[in-house]
């Protein structure tokens, strides 16, 4: 059955239908929660807080878009929102850039490129880390999630030329940092 | 195409967003531009750093605890008894204080009809005023006579 299917079983009371819709996104869903809030218990609070107001909310959900830019929308919402709770203790102890890290390398075939996957991924979190929720939300959505510019665009509520725009200075100013990192290192 | 068109156009052609005929033009241009071809390196490298990135399972007990939470929820939208149960104590005070009141109310009226000397005698009679710490007789009269302290 598709989203829209399972969605008007839901409305009709049943609700394994939105079971299903939960376990079709849930895995999307917890990724983009990892990217946007560093804190793994955090992304967690976060994805089951967006399916239970997507439970709350999805009588009303009227299909003029995808249920899954209007789920995602719901995610983004509810990180930002939990990124405001948790921003004083990220300011008194900032991430170390283990978070992504912590189950990322067991499948790596050899110590070199473990060591290297490890580095690649710590210099993506630390300069993610570094952007603005409002360049790194679209630019995690296009890379991570590899939604359309038209998905975002729809899942944000702004314009496809804003995606566009914001992506592309999220890649400039992660290039500028990887730059910077890169001269203090070597 | 100009050095600045093509820096604007860098990222979409990344995402392969950018239409054929403009990526073409993108492309010719790259081939001859060394400062547009090493802005082009640098957005076509944090493009590929998301090439190693992880995508997360969600954790273990996650879809069981977002239905738990979900039927937590509806449990306490929809059901009355917390808050019946919250305020049935408080209610009870009310109500005792207000029957002591009333019924204190009653039983004046019924011993003091009328205001008077007679009414003045009766209030007096209810007052503790009236009852002696050490009446005459009992061990605290004796001890007090002993000592001479009668107050």
């Amino acid at each position: 059955m598709d989203d829209f299917g399972n969605i008007e079983e839901f409305k009709k009371g049943d609700v394994s239908a939105f079971e299903e819709l939960l376990l079709k996104y849930k895995d999307r869903i917890y990724t983009l929660c990892r990217y946007l809030l560093e804190d793994h218990h955090d992304a967690d609070d976060a994805a089951q807080d967006t399916f239970v107001k997507a439970f709350q909310e999805l009588k009303g959900f009227t299909p003029t878009a995808s249920f899954y830019t209007w789920l995602y929308r719901i995610a983004v919402n509810t990180c930002l929102d939990q990124r405001r709770k948790v921003s004083l203790r990220k300011r008194l102890f900032v991430s170390d850039g283990a978070s992504f890290l912590d189950t990322a390398s067991s499948q790596s075939p050899s110590p070199e490129s473990d060591y290297e996957t490890r580095q690649a991924l710590l210099s993506l979190q630390t300069t993610l880390n570094h952007l603005s929720a409002k360049l790194r939300v679209p630019l995690v959505m296009k890379e991570v999630e590899e939604l359309s510019y038209e998905e975002i665009a729809a899942a944000l509520d702004v314009s496809v030329g804003t995606v566009k725009s914001r992506i592309s200075r999220a890649r400039e100013e992660m290039g500028r940092m990887m730059k910077i990192s890169r001269n203090k290192t070597g | 195409m100009r050095c600045f068109s093509v820096r604007k156009r860098l990222s979409p052609y990344v995402d392969g967003e950018l239409p054929g005929r403009e990526a073409r033009k993108l492309e010719s241009h790259l081939a001859g531009c060394q400062r547009c071809a090493a802005d082009f390196q640098e957005t076509a490298g944090v493009h590929a750093l998301f090439a190693g990135a992880r995508r997360f399972s969600a954790p273990q007990g996650f879809s069981a605890a977002v239905m738990e939470k979900v039927e937590a929820r509806s449990t306490n939208t929809f059901s009355l008894v917390p808050l019946l149960v919250r305020f049935a104590g408080a209610a009870a005070v009310v109500l005792a204080i207000a029957a002591g009141a009333v019924s204190g109310d009653v039983l004046m009226s019924s011993l003091v009809p009328h205001r008077g000397p007679e009414g003045e005698t009766v209030m007096a009679s209810l007052s503790l005023d009236v009852f002696d710490a050490s009446p005459p007789g009992s061990l605290g009269h004796g001890y007090l006579s002993v000592t001479g302290d009668r107050r």
